[in-house]
């Protein structure tokens, strides 16, 4: 009895009632879902059956040659895509980990969104080499397993050094998305019933925040995020260098791997961004996602974009530099050959747009900003496009030159990886608390 | 018998706790429980860093060992002479065993943890005892 | 260390150190080759490398830096000794292939204009950076970003201009941001070595100091090893002759470089990561100023690396430079109140204080 009395006063502190408020603004987010919320997951998940899976079935029917590749453009949109959601998904994890060890304050309204993204992407990417190898019944010749069939993996292939990479990937993220979530689930559990709460139970693996549990929890964390930064660098450099490993005028050169992480960082904000500004209206969750939060996220996002106007700037400078002249003549054609129109979208959407973010009033309106997250989004598909296409199209020999356009089962399948992201998103929106309740209570004082 | 206290704000926590430890009771013999990591806490029941760590740095040089050896034992067992590469390339083979640093080193971690932590708590799970969102500290006596 | 100087001094130290430099040269000549350019890029890296840290932790709302800030922002007077050096070096702007036969770009005459030009420019903006810095004024911040750009480029330009074109045509996108954080890195080692200047303090915002620049020299001594592990693998694996010879020259085992090239690496990363992983060591000023030494003597074999299989570099030339530098940065950063025209002790109670208290 002066137990419960005790735990009644406690509750009745300001800071804890400020605690509870996080808690109830954040689970309300997941109350019983309507209509329009399962209709939309229907539209979403609709366009994954239909777009992505049947159109995948039929070119694994017909063969891969359904689609637009050929010589010499031997990778396409499914190369393009590949990257793009790799791209993405490092930026999920920059937030939570790299902004981790930087102690960030406005981490704290994102990272559980932005982690999320991060695995839903992955696993977006990682559905691409597959798509792309034509006869994905053969992948698991990828990994190094002792066989009888002679087959050996190449670990000096840049091909293979991604298998390494994205499994890396895709294993640590999912890893720290759960572990961030192991004291949430307990919360949750909190507010649930019947088999909702035995399920969010066994997940929170019987977490009780006990001192024993706190303390190694925190080492686990500090681990994962200091593991986790490295791989955000290593990665994305492993997927640039897929490219820049082979001679192919315009891949061919040192600053992909810098350029292409902080590229990737760009895309992922403009992701981040995107995704959380109508989150945070549809939701209501103003009080715990506040603006400041979203202007340094836009100051990131015009950072990097600075970085990447950079790698342009320099590639483009010291290919005319080299006297080399199928360097610069890939960078010739690129502004104004047959695919002028993608280059100059990169580059309005990645440079020009961005600036924007100079002006404060911009930084802290989300209307604008979420217009000019769709122009990154825009625009760093159209950079993947152009460094993997135009630079195949457009080779030493003028006469192996060729272009390329995407054929209709790479078009669906690209639109229907959209719909498995938004879907397997919203269905995170419902069914998981999207904001780490724990980390914001830990602002209170 | 133990002694239970229950506080809404971090502060009346640690204050109280900093007294206790102070008036001579023995910090193993206080649980405390938080409904988020308290550092100060761990400062003042003089708690020693977790073991999860050489659970990661073990994880971590298996990984890299393992990236290493796996390439290099393989490429000279069964040469694959491929674009005029030597036989045992160390800046690929870095990257592999980069990779498998960071894996297991991760995956051990998480594995220490687990350990570590004795969860899942299957009795908790059972029981149903909740992760309240007030600080408490027991203290065992007797 | 060093000696107490005001801006007349100063001036007057600049200047006697660019006419030991110019009459060494021209006695050493041709002998001397790259060595006030090395000595050059060196000094004017770590003082712009310890400026844009500065920069860097303003815009992201840091506090830790404050303390240093003084200290560091009286590096910005080494800016005008590199200028100077630039100056007294245009003689050896021969070593450059493109000295006889020059482009419209990589001439004599421009390249001195737009380097000086450059000099001045950021000079002027890094003033007035760490003016506005020191005294905690409102528009530091967007000082910081002109600056932080300005960085960017000069060191780029330092990089491709100073360095890589010795080899023209050869060229590596990542070489000018690969000399920048090469400075950077300079920088961060710099500001640990100032921490001598202090070394008593034993307070709670020296420690966070110490612990931040630690920290800080651990994680961008690996970043400079992920630059130079990108250049490394794109080129050995491309496998293109015109590409590798640069690196061949400089790696390979059968060039007298061979030991001085894996010197590098080890003094660079391999010795700071293994020493900083333990959390004690990146708190303890003497093991973090030993690994700044190291760290520093590693990019000017860096440099001189660069340089070296290509031109000749004398080697006492370029140690007495060093040296004269060295005591010379000493004094500037010891001055750094009649320089900067600050009170001696603006360490912890800046005119600026922060919204938010934490």
């Amino acid at each position: 009895m002066a137990h419960d009395h005790a735990v009644a006063a406690a509750a009745a502190h300001p800071a804890s009632e400020k605690r509870l408020q996080i808690e109830r603004d954040v689970i309300s987010a997941m109350q019983r879902p309507g209509l329009v919320y399962w209709g939309l997951v229907g539209f979403f998940a609709t366009v994954f059956g239909v777009c992505l899976l049947g159109a995948w079935a039929y070119q694994i029917y017909k063969g891969i040659g359904v689609g637009g590749q050929m010589n010499p453009v031997g990778w396409g949109i499914y190369i393009v895509n590949f990257v793009f959601w790799v791209g993405i998904a490092h930026s999920g994890t920059l937030i939570s980990a790299v902004l981790f060890l930087f102690r960030s304050k406005f981490r704290s309204s994102f990272n559980r969104a932005a982690e999320a993204m991060t695995v839903i992407a992955v696993m977006c990417a990682g559905m691409y080499p597959l798509i792309h190898l034509g006869r994905v019944w053969y992948a698991f010749w990828l990994f190094p397993y002792p066989n009888q069939r002679l087959l050996w993996t190449n670990f000096k292939s840049p091909l293979e050094w991604d298998v390494f990479a994205i499994s890396t990937y895709l294993t640590i993220s999912v890893v720290f998305f759960y572990v961030g979530l192991i004291p949430d689930f307990a919360i949750v559990k909190r507010y649930t019933r019947g088999l909702r709460r035995h399920i969010y139970s066994a997940l929170s693996l019987g977490w009780v925040g006990s001192k024993q549990q706190w303390r190694n929890y925190n080492m686990l964390y500090a681990l994962l995020a200091g593991f986790a930064t490295p791989l955000v660098l290593s990665v994305h450099s492993v997927v640039s260098w897929d490219f820049a490993m082979g001679i192919v005028p315009g891949w061919h050169t040192t600053i992909f791997a810098p350029y292409f992480v902080a590229g990737a960082i760009f895309s992922g904000c403009g992701m981040v961004l995107t995704l959380c500004i109508p989150m945070r209206k549809l939701q209501k969750l103003e009080r715990v996602m506040p603006i400041d939060h979203f202007e340094k996220l836009a100051k990131t996002m015009l950072f990097t974009s600075m970085i990447v106007g950079y790698a342009y700037t320099v590639e483009f400078i010291l290919a005319y530099y080299s006297g080399n002249v199928y360097e610069f003549g890939v960078f010739k054609d690129r502004a104004i050959g047959h695919y002028k129109f993608a280059y100059w979208i990169m580059v309005f959407c990645n440079v020009v747009s961005p600036l924007a973010l100079f002006i404060k009033r911009v930084r802290r309106s989300l209307g604008a900003l979420f217009v000019i997250s769709i122009f990154v989004n825009i625009g760093m598909w159209f950079e993947r496009f152009v460094i993997i296409i135009q630079s195949l199209s457009h080779e030493f020999v003028p006469y192996a030159w060729g272009n390329y356009s995407p054929r209709w089962p790479e078009v669906s399948i690209m639109i229907g990886t959209f719909g498995f992201f938004f879907m397997m998103f919203l269905l995170f929106a419902k069914f998981l608390p999207v904001v780490a309740i724990t980390e914001k209570k830990e602002e209170v004082h | 018998m133990s002694e239970r206290l229950v506080f809404g704000s971090e502060h009346d926590f640690l204050h109280k706790l900093e007294e206790l430890v102070k008036s001579g009771v023995n910090p193993r013999d206080i649980e405390i429980f938080a409904p988020h990591p308290v550092h100060k806490a761990e400062e003042i029941l003089e708690m020693k860093p977790s073991f999860v760590r050489t659970f990661a740095l073990i994880g971590g040089l298996t990984g890299a060992a393992t990236g290493y050896l796996l390439t290099s034992l393989t490429a000279l067992d069964w040469p694959l002479p491929v674009g005029n590469k030597p036989i045992v390339g160390i800046p690929p083979y870095t990257i592999i065993a980069f990779e498998l640093m960071v894996l297991f080193g991760g995956l051990s971690a998480f594995l220490g943890f687990i350990v570590t932590s004795r969860m899942p708590a299957i009795r908790t799970i059972i029981s149903q005892d909740e992760f309240r969102d007030t600080f408490e500290i027991h203290v065992r006596k007797g | 260390m060093g000696i107490r100087l005001n801006p007349m001094r100063w001036l007057l130290a600049s200047v006697i150190v660019a006419a030991i430099a110019f009459g060494a040269d021209r006695v050493l000549e041709p002998a001397a080759g790259g060595a006030i350019t090395i000595a050059a890029a060196l000094f004017i890296g770590l003082a712009e490398g310890a400026i844009c840290l500065m920069a860097g932790a303003e815009i992201s709302d840091g506090h830790w830096h404050r303390p240093l800030l003084p200290r560091a922002a009286s590096l910005v007077y080494v800016i005008p000794v590199g200028a100077l050096l630039f100056l007294v070096n245009i003689p050896q702007l021969s070593i450059y292939p493109w000295a006889e036969d020059p482009s419209g770009w990589l001439s004599k005459g421009p390249f001195i204009a737009r380097h000086v030009a450059l000099f001045a420019l950021v000079f002027a903006v890094a003033r007035k950076f760490v003016g506005e810095a020191v005294r905690g004024a409102q528009r530091t911040r967007f000082w910081a970003v002109i600056y932080v750009i300005l960085f960017v480029a000069h060191l780029s330009m330092i990089g491709i201009e100073w360095f890589m074109t010795i080899e023209r045509p050869w060229f590596s996108t990542l070489f000018g941001a690969f000399v920048m954080v090469s400075a950077f890195l300079s920088g961060i080692c710099a500001l640990s070595l100032t921490v001598f200047s202090w070394r008593r303090r034993t307070d709670a915002p020296s420690k966070l100091v110490q612990k931040s620049l630690g920290g800080l020299m651990f994680g961008f001594a690996t970043f400079w090893a992920y630059f130079y592990f990108s250049q490394l693998i794109v080129i050995w694996y491309g496998n293109i002759p015109e590409e590798t010879m640069y690196l061949a020259k400089r790696i390979g085992y059968h060039t007298p470089y061979w030991l001085p090239a894996r010197l590098i690496f080890g003094m660079i990363w391999v010795t700071p990561f293994f020493v900083l992983l333990r959390r004690k060591n990146k708190t303890l000023a003497p093991v973090t100023s030993t690994l700044a030494v190291i760290v520093l003597s590693g990019v000017t074999m860096l440099f001189w690396i660069m340089l070296a299989p290509v031109v000749p570099v004398s080697i006492p030339l370029l140690v007495l430079l060093i040296a004269l530098l060295t005591f010379l940065t000493a004094s500037i950063v010891r001055s750094y109140d009649l320089l900067l025209r600050v009170p001696a002790e603006v360490v912890h109670e800046p005119a600026h204080q922060p919204a938010h208290s934490h």
